[in-house]
């Protein structure tokens, strides 16, 4: 297009009028740049539009000036300001001001979520201990569970005989039985009830066979309220059984006087 | 006799103003804020607003100033510009519209005066008569396009010009207006 064609067009009063696409404003300031006649042309235009503008030439309010001057300055302190990058921070109060505000909001928010973690952190503390002593009582169910299973399967073993020990006129209130199994020889014992003892006493199991007393074991310590079986020593033949209250650890032979129950095995 | 401001030359004026010069923005308003805010305030017919929209177009030149550069045209054109497009994005807000609302009546009490004094400054300038020389439709013309930031779809509908002859008649009307400032 000859440069005639392109001022002719129309394009140029466009531009100059703010009416053009992004486009075709590049357009414009490219012919401009490449042809010193239609830049000429472009000028002239943009001259007779400026010249009508100032047609409506008028004063603005008397106030204005003193407040666009004044913000435009405030506006180049500010950039200048931002210019300058070191700043001495003991200079800029308003900085060490925000930046005490900042530490301190800070600080407070770690103290809160501290205090928050801490909360949380005894909380899962006690839910833990809580959940031992639940799964230790547990244990200690099942342990006694399988105990009592087990003293179940002992006693309604049908090799199984019972004898029942009962208290003699010394302690007439006193209780034990013996569950011994007649095939495996095995010999339990449960302690129904049976008085304390004085320190450095312990009770002794005697099985009488044959009409005299063999040693069938020592009663452990500490058993009241145990109500769980204890295996004893073994016997193939026994006609009684009896405890006595013999020195702790035993004795070789019974002390009769000593003698707490007894009770005789009805085959 | 007035002394000259080194600032009439235009290109010391923006390269002071480039260069932050306070100085140099106070000849700024000085010497173009009447031009600007005429323009500024036949787009937006309301005085307060007007004086609101020139402050933020000065602003707008002091902090684009930077990417001025005389190859789209003179200072003055660019700074036309900007105070049209803030103008014209203006009454575009829904704030203007509603504030324009309540101060129709107000406005309309002052208007006398306000055209007299507009008179009084074109007499000066003697360009009261280049533009009564335009044919009213040419002036119609540019006046919605240049005032009112109409589009050519917007100016052919409203003119009832078909829209492939709106830039010829735009370019007659400016053609017409450059004979007449260079008789004058």
């Amino acid at each position: 297009m000859s440069n005639k064609a392109y001022i002719e067009s129309g394009m140029l009063e466009s531009y100059a009028l703010g009416m053009c696409s992004a486009d075709e404003a590049t357009e414009v300031e490219g012919m401009c740049n490449t042809h010193s006649e239609i830049k000429v042309e472009l000028l002239d235009t943009q001259e007779a539009i400026n010249a009508y503008a100032l047609t409506q030439s008028k004063a603005p309010k008397a106030e204005t000036r003193e407040k666009i001057l004044t913000s435009i300055l405030l506006q180049t302190q500010i950039s200048q300001d931002e210019k300058a990058k070191i700043i001495p921070l003991y200079n800029n109060r308003l900085a060490v001001a925000a930046s005490f505000i900042l530490l301190s909001l800070s600080l407070l928010g770690n103290i809160f979520f501290y205090q928050k973690w801490k909360s949380a952190n005894g909380e899962i503390l006690a839910l833990n201990s809580e959940k031992q002593q639940l799964a230790d009582n547990m244990n200690a169910n099942q342990v006694k569970y399988e105990l009592m299973q087990r003293d179940m399967s002992i006693i309604t073993n049908p090799d199984v005989v019972k004898v029942m020990m009962k208290g003699l006129e010394k302690s007439p209130e006193s209780l034990a039985m013996i569950y011994w199994n007649t095939k495996s020889k095995e010999v339990f014992i449960e302690l129904k009830s049976l008085p304390s003892l004085d320190v450095g006493k312990q009770y002794q199991l005697w099985a009488i066979v044959d009409g005299k007393p063999v040693d069938a074991g020592m009663i452990a310590l500490n058993t009241n309220g145990d109500t769980t079986l204890h295996k004893m020593k073994e016997f193939e033949t026994a006609q009684a059984f009896a405890i006595t209250i013999e020195k702790e650890g035993g004795s070789p032979t019974p002390t009769s006087e000593a003698m707490v129950v007894l009770g005789g095995v009805i085959l | 006799m007035k002394k000259v401001s080194k600032y009439s030359n235009e290109a010391t004026l923006v390269a002071s103003l480039k260069a932050r010069d306070n100085e140099a923005i106070t000849y700024l308003y000085d010497n173009y804020s009447n031009a600007l805010f005429g323009v500024i305030d036949r787009i937006i017919q309301s005085e307060d607003i007007s004086n609101d929209v020139l402050q933020d177009a000065f602003v707008k030149i002091w902090k684009n100033i930077d990417s001025y550069t005389n190859e789209k045209g003179s200072l003055f054109t660019w700074m036309l510009n900007i105070c049209r497009n803030t103008a014209i994005d203006e009454t575009r807000s829904k704030q203007y519209k509603k504030q324009l609302q309540n101060q129709n009546i107000e406005d309309s009490v002052n208007s006398v005066n306000r055209v007299e004094k507009v008179e009084i400054k074109v007499d000066h300038i003697g360009l009261k008569e280049v533009v009564a020389k335009l044919k009213p439709d040419q002036k119609l013309l540019i006046d919605k396009i240049y005032f009112e930031g109409y589009t050519q779809e917007e100016a052919s509908k409203e003119l009832s010009i078909p829209l492939g002859t709106v830039k010829t008649r735009i370019r007659a009307a400016i053609l017409h207006l450059r004979e007449v400032l260079n008789y004058e």
